[in-house]
Parts: C-alpha cells; structure tokens; sequence
C-alpha cells in the first residue's frame, strides 16, 4: 500500500536574487503558492526563505527555499509579482524581521502592537519574553480622505458571541469606500509552541488551532508527520478520515447557511439550519465519540474503528439527513426575496480571485476551481465519484450556493464512503521512534475553509526545526476586504459570513 | 367616579400591556421557529432586573445622555394617552398632528442622546432613524388626516369612533395599511430592521440604545414597548372604523383580540419575511405614502 503515501516533495535551493522569478514563473506555469514563510538553519547560518508550490494539473508539491545573505535582512519582495505573497511577507516580516524591500504596503499582520520593537519570535534562538515598557510598534490604517468620509471603528470585542478581530471602514454616506482588517488579538504563540513539543505529542495542539476544524487540522498535520516519515496509511483509515472531513465540513456549512439567513432576517430558516447543524456534529459524535471529532484522526490512521452496526445506522441517517437538508435549502433558495438579497451583494472579480490566490468555497465562488480533494488526487477520493462546485459571479449568492452544493456532495460522499462493509480491518500503522533527518514533509487538506497546509521541516538531528501552518482564511481575509469595498455599511455583515473566515487559524 | 373609574382601566393598560405584547411577540416567534423561548412574562422580569442594575456611562456623555430615556417616555406616554389604543375611552382628547410631533419629538430626544456617546453606532443609528423617520411621517399624517377630514374632527377620540359613512371600509383600509408599514418603519421592525440581530452595523433603533444601561435601559425599552402597542393599537382602531360594533364591551374585546392578532403578525412577519436592502427602504414606505395619498384623494373627491 505504499503507493497510497503522498508522493515525496520536490525539494530545491535557489539563490535568494532568484526567489520572486521563480515563484512568478512557478504560478505562471499553473503553480499556486501553497505558502511563503521562512526557517531557521543550521548554528550561525543566515534565515532560510520558503516556498511551497502546488501543481495544479499534476498534484505535486515543491519547496523553494532561498538562504538570505549573511548579515542581510532585506531581500527583494516577491509581492509585486505575485500579489497573494502580500501576507506572507507581511507574516514573515513580523516573526522573523526579514524585509521585503518594495512591498507595496508593508506593515505588522499578526503581531500585537504592545509587543516591544524588535521582537521577532520565530528567529531568535530562545524567544524573549515581551516586555510591555519599551517602545511599541504603531499600526498605520490606511486613511481615506475627502469631505464626509468618516471613520466607524468594531471591534475587536463584538456584540456576539465570536472571534475578536478590528475592522476599520471608512465610509462616505452608507457606503464603504474601504475596509482594513486588523487581525492578531487571537495569536497564541502556536508555530512557536508546535516546534518545542515533542513530536508525538502535537496532535492535541495541532487539532486545536482553529476550535470549528479539528478535522481539517488534525488531518492536515497527520498527513504532514506520514510525509515525513514515509508512512502508509491504510485505506478504511484513509476512509474514515474523509468521513469524519465531509461530516466537518457538512456542519460548518450548514452552521453559515443559517447564519446567512439571520443575518438577512429571515429567521425561520435559520433556526431550522441551526437545529441541522447540531445533527450533523451528532453524524461526527457517532463516527468519533466526539460532536467536534476531536482526538479521532492520529499521524498513522485513526484512533477508533467503526462497527458494522454503526457505519449501517450513520449511512440510513445520512440518507435521511441528505432529504431533509434539500428540503431545508429550498426554504433559502426558492425565496425571491432572500435570493435577490444576496444577489450582486459583496463581488469578488475572478481576476481578483485568482491574483490574491482565494481558496475554498469563497475561491471557487470566483471562478477559481481549485480543490485539493480533486487536485491533489488525495485517496481514497481519487477513487470516488463527485466533482467540486463551482460558480463565476462571486457574489454572497454564489458563495452561499457553493456552500449548498458542497453540502450536497458531502452528503454523496458520505454515502459511497460508508456504503461497504469495512470488515477486519487496519485503522493504524505504527510510526517509527524518531523523525527523519533533513526531511520535509506537508500535508495539504480541503478543509472546509478551503486550502490547509501543515509544513514540518526537521534539522540534522531529526528535531521540528520549523512547523508552519497556513490556514484557509489566510489568504481569504483579503477577499473579504475587496468584497466589502463600495457595499452598503449594513451588508458587511451579510459579506462577513458568506466567507465564514476563521480568526484563531489565521492568527495562530 | 365614573370618569376616575376609567382613568384607572385606562393607567392599568399602559402599565400592563406594552410589556406584555413584546411578551406574545416573542413568545409566538419562538414557537413559530420551532424553539421553546423564554415565558411570556420574560420582559417583566427583565424590566425589574435591570431597574436594579447599576449604569455605565460614557465619558463623553451630558446630561443629555440622562434625560432622554425620560423625556422620550414622557412623550409617548402623552401620547398613548391621547389614543384610544386599546379600546377604552382615552382621557385625553388630543389632536392627530399633537400626537405626531410629540412622538417625533421623543425621537428627537433618543437620537439626541445617541449621538451624545460618541459612538459610531449611535451616530449612524440615528442617522439612519432619522432619514426613515422623514419618509413615514408624511405617510402617517396623511392617512390620519384622511380619516380627520372624513369626520370633520382632528381629536382621535373624535375620528376613531365608527360613524360609517361612505367607502369607509376602503378608507380604513387604505389608511390601516398606511399606518401598519409607517408603525414598522417607527418601530424598526421587520421589515426596515431585525430587532433581535447583534450586528452593529444593521441596526437602526438597537444602534441608537448601544451604549445604555441599567434603569436607563429599562426606560427605553419600556418605552418602546409602549410606543409598539400604542402605534398597533391605533392601526387595531382605524381597522375597526370599517366594521362598526354596537356595545363599548364588545369594541373593548374585539380590539384586546385585535391587538394580540397584530403581535402574531409581527411574528409571522419576523419568521418568515426577508429585511429589506437599506436602499429598498425607501420602496416600502413608497407604498405607505402611495396608501395615504389615496385615502386622501378618495376623502376629497367625495367633497
């Protein structure tokens, strides 16, 4: 079964002049730039920057990496050519204090601004603890100017129940004329934490880091320990993982579609989504013991088997369940009033789309029909039947349909998952005592955000030298501040939810 | 006596009803949304309950900020005391366009303090109430006015007592309709505005209270219960206009009926209906202003 393993990465070392033409002409040639971030290398050596590519049409990853000059700590940015690296650089500046000369708009992304000046947590060898009397970095908001633009400040503490995030709009009458989204109030120090930890011991933390994708993390982390240490995962394991994967990402989507309908008042439908979310964490308590299915997916299988009598009592009510959904979302879609609500509301250009490199149902809204599931022929859905959603227009309709569709199609999944019997079988293999040296190895998950990547790159004695972790909203968040743009201030809400985006992955 | 005696009935249903009807309201809606929701005395207690809690205050708050939960209840309890809203005899007998000025005046006082906070919220909450206000004014006025022409008397007790006449059931209806969309836009209700949505950014009314609490909180949403049963009340009256009852006992039943009627509607109303694009506002209250200028056009063309 070793050729059920992930293929291994192609890993190579450019000079650090050359990084931005080979990103540029990597995602020229139908590349995406999975993500960017850098590491730390052997005693005294310079940082190393890094890159990983996905190929869109044959799966396969590969690493750039690109060792700065000794004693630099500037290099060219690659963000003017391959604009969705903005973050990336704007994340590496801040935990590394490598500066990316020429970005275009270069300021902190995650980092706090009471955190004293200079503090860069990933690159010095033991972190400094921050120390709040010394001078604190500024964050400069964009400021938009003209008679009658006003300023309205949220947050980060809001009115619900949710993430804290700041979003400052800028506004002429009831009109946004721009968005920025200040993130970071949920940074937790987790790459940092990861890193130390021995490895056996990260998936509880790995599982944790976005609490609504313990799934898609857990997974994305196990898939990333077998890469490295060559380790194949038996089929049922692999099925079980993708059930335990489409009943996250039938409830997460489910949980959005009834906060849709709340947030354009139509309560009826929301309440009634709201019930089916609960069911659909109920599909993952029967399949895990866990409503969140956390503490089920492990790096080498999965933690519980399934019994006959339980795979036959989840596939009747996935059945079940699967009408009553269609019969719910008619409620939503055979509404004129609610359609034309979301209609033309919050349009993400394709263009836009596939240049800030949008991922997940909000991508393949705009056109981008990137879905790891499809393009990195992962098993066991290689083998099954389905094809990803997709749509052009972009708007809050469209992401919201996308969402119904994948929905739909979970459902499917669910049903060819679970409709033979998985007798006698393996669910684990064993993993060997220690991590290989100099090794690389990333999983890359379809969460239902979208695009999940786990990197772990061990040093020469087979220790995490870096553990990164890119989640979805990452490369979203920026999607939303376009959708927003020229929208009436009392649609944000309405943008805000049709991308769902997660603030605790992408702060880490 | 008798006069005292009615006083009293009258004191007992504004003290009573108003929290009682969000009660039903919110009672219906949960059913209808298939959860159990809080008892139907939940407003009473949540009205005692915060009574006893202390205030949080803004800094850049004035007396202002204070007085106009308490001026804004003045207003609208002169005014509840002018229409026979619930089916009894009001001790008052106030003038239509009185009623209508006192009630923008409280709102006045409302936004006032809204944007005495310095919030944003407040800020564009009242900005936002006050450009529905300007467009279900006019419609409200010219209704009732259509009414108070067709009986020669402004004072409400004076028009809202049946007399037939004729069309007076299109009047009524016209009218009755013109007075429910203006009642929701006054009330930020579905569907100008979700009154259960924590989105800042949406809210009209909730955006202007943001920043109160404690008895001052109290006070606003006393008020505004008042305001709501008040306001339904008198669309209950001008509907009744149509169908003439004999006996005051039977009015008095009919309209408590009527009323509890008009809180099922606004549940139905906030389970079923989709809150409008804020530039589709303007749309809706079209259809009040369109409703009113017929009532009018039908009084006039019959001399």
């Amino acid at each position: 079964m070793s050729d059920e393993s992930m293929p291994a990465i192609e890993r190579k070392t450019y000079p650090i002049d050359h990084l931005a033409n080979k990103l540029a002409t990597g995602i020229g040639a139908g590349r995406r730039l999975g993500l960017m971030t850098a590491r730390k290398s052997g005693d005294g050596d310079p940082l190393v920057l890094v890159a990983l590519l996905i190929d869109l049409v044959t799966g396969g990853l590969r690493l750039i990496e690109a060792p700065m000059r000794p004693g630099d700590n500037t290099y060219s940015s690659v963000t003017a050519r391959v604009p969705q690296a903005h973050w990336f650089e704007r994340s590496i500046r801040d935990f590394f204090g490598l500066t990316p000369a020429g970005h275009p708009r270069l300021k902190s992304v995650l980092l706090h601004e009471a955190w004293p000046q200079g503090f860069y947590p990933l690159a010095a060898t033991s972190p400094q603890a921050p120390l709040r009397d010394t001078q604190a970095r500024a964050y400069d908001f964009l400021q938009v100017k003209g008679e009658g633009v006003y300023e309205i400040p949220v947050g980060p503490i809001h009115a619900g129940i949710i993430e804290p995030g700041h979003f400052r709009f800028s506004c002429l009458g009831e009109t946004i004329q721009n968005l920025e989204i200040r993130l970071g109030y949920q940074h937790r120090g987790i790459e940092e934490r990861l890193q130390r930890t021995p490895w056996r011991r990260i998936p509880p933390f790995a599982e944790a880091i976005s609490g609504d994708t313990t799934v898609g993390n857990a997974l994305a982390h196990a898939l990333a320990i077998e890469q490295l240490t060559g380790v194949a995962v038996p089929p049922a394991a692999a099925a079980l993982r993708a059930a335990a994967l489409e009943i996250e990402r039938i409830a997460s989507h489910i949980g959005d579609l009834g906060g849709l309908a709340g947030d354009i008042g139509f309560l009826g439908p929301a309440a009634l989504f709201a019930r089916q979310r609960g069911r659909a964490l109920g599909l993952g308590e029967r399949l895990t013991g866990s409503r969140f299915q956390s503490a089920f997916i492990r790096p080498g299988g999965v933690t519980r088997p399934l019994s006959e009598e339980m795979r036959r009592s989840i596939l009747a009510d996935v059945i079940a369940f699967a009408a009553d959904f269609d019969e719910a979302r008619r409620l939503l879609t055979d509404e004129p009033g609610a359609v034309e609500r979301m209609e033309n509301v919050g349009v993400v250009r394709p263009s836009l789309a596939r240049d800030f490199g949008l991922v997940g149902p909000a991508g393949r809204a705009s056109g981008q029909g990137y879905d790891v599931r499809a393009a990195l022929r992962q098993p066991p859905y290689d083998v099954l039947d389905w094809t990803p959603a997709g749509s052009e227009t972009g708007d809050v309709l469209a992401r919201a349909m996308i969402r119904i569709q994948e929905v739909a199609t979970s459902f499917d999944l669910l049903h060819q998952l679970l409709s033979t019997p998985l007798v006698d079988f393996e669910i684990m293999t064993t993993l060997p005592d220690t991590l290989p040296a100099n090794a690389v190895g990333a999983g890359v998950v379809e969460a239902w955000r979208g695009e999940l990547i786990h990197l772990a790159i061990t040093d020469a004695n087979g220790g995490l030298l870096r553990y990164a972790v890119k989640d979805p909203s990452f490369n979203n968040w920026t999607g939303l501040a376009i959708a927003a743009r020229l929208e009436l201030v009392a649609d944000f809400p309405l943008c805000n939810k049709s991308f769902g985006l997660s603030y605790s992955g992408n702060d880490l | 006596m008798i006069a005292v005696f009615w006083l009293f009935v009258y004191l007992i249903h504004i003290a009573v009803l108003p929290l009682l009807f969000i009660g039903l309201v919110r009672w219906l809606k949960a059913r209808l949304q298939g959860r159990q929701g809080p008892s139907l005395y939940q407003p009473f207690w949540d009205f005692a309950k915060m009574l006893g809690k202390g205030e949080t205050i803004s800094e850049t708050a004035t007396g202002a900020f204070r007085i106009a939960p308490l001026a804004s209840l003045a207003s609208v309890a002169t005014v509840s005391l002018m229409i026979p809203w619930a089916g009894v005899p009001s001790p008052i007998a106030g003038d239509l366009v009185l009623a209508v000025y006192l009630l923008a005046a409280g709102k006045f006082c409302t936004s006032l303090a809204a944007l005495d906070t310095g919030s944003s919220f407040g800020a564009i909450g009242a900005s936002r109430e006050a450009a529905i206000s300007i467009q279900a004014e006019p419609a409200l006025l010219l209704g009732l006015g259509a009414l108070a022409v067709h009986a020669h008397d402004s004072r409400f007790a004076a028009f809202l007592t049946p007399s037939g006449g004729e069309h007076i059931v299109i009047l009524a209806v016209l009218a009755g309709a013109a007075a429910w969309m203006c009642a929701m836009a006054e009330l930020s209700r579905m569907p100008i505005d979700d009154p259960t949505t924590h989105l800042e950014l949406t809210m009209v009314h909730e955006a202007m209270i943001l920043e109160n609490s404690g008895r001052n909180l109290a006070l606003i949403e006393y008020t505004v219960a008042l305001k709501t049963t008040l306001l339904l009340g008198l669309v209950v009256q001008i509907v009744l206009l149509a169908v003439p009852l004999r006996s005051i006992a039977v009015h008095y039943i009919v309209s408590i009926l009527l009323l509890a009627a008009t809180a099922a509607g606004l549940a139905i109303s906030e389970t079923v209906m989709v809150k409008l694009s804020w530039r589709r506002v303007p749309n809706m209250l079209s259809y009040a202003i369109g409703a009113s200028a017929l009532a009018c056009l039908l009084v006039a063309m019959r001399g």
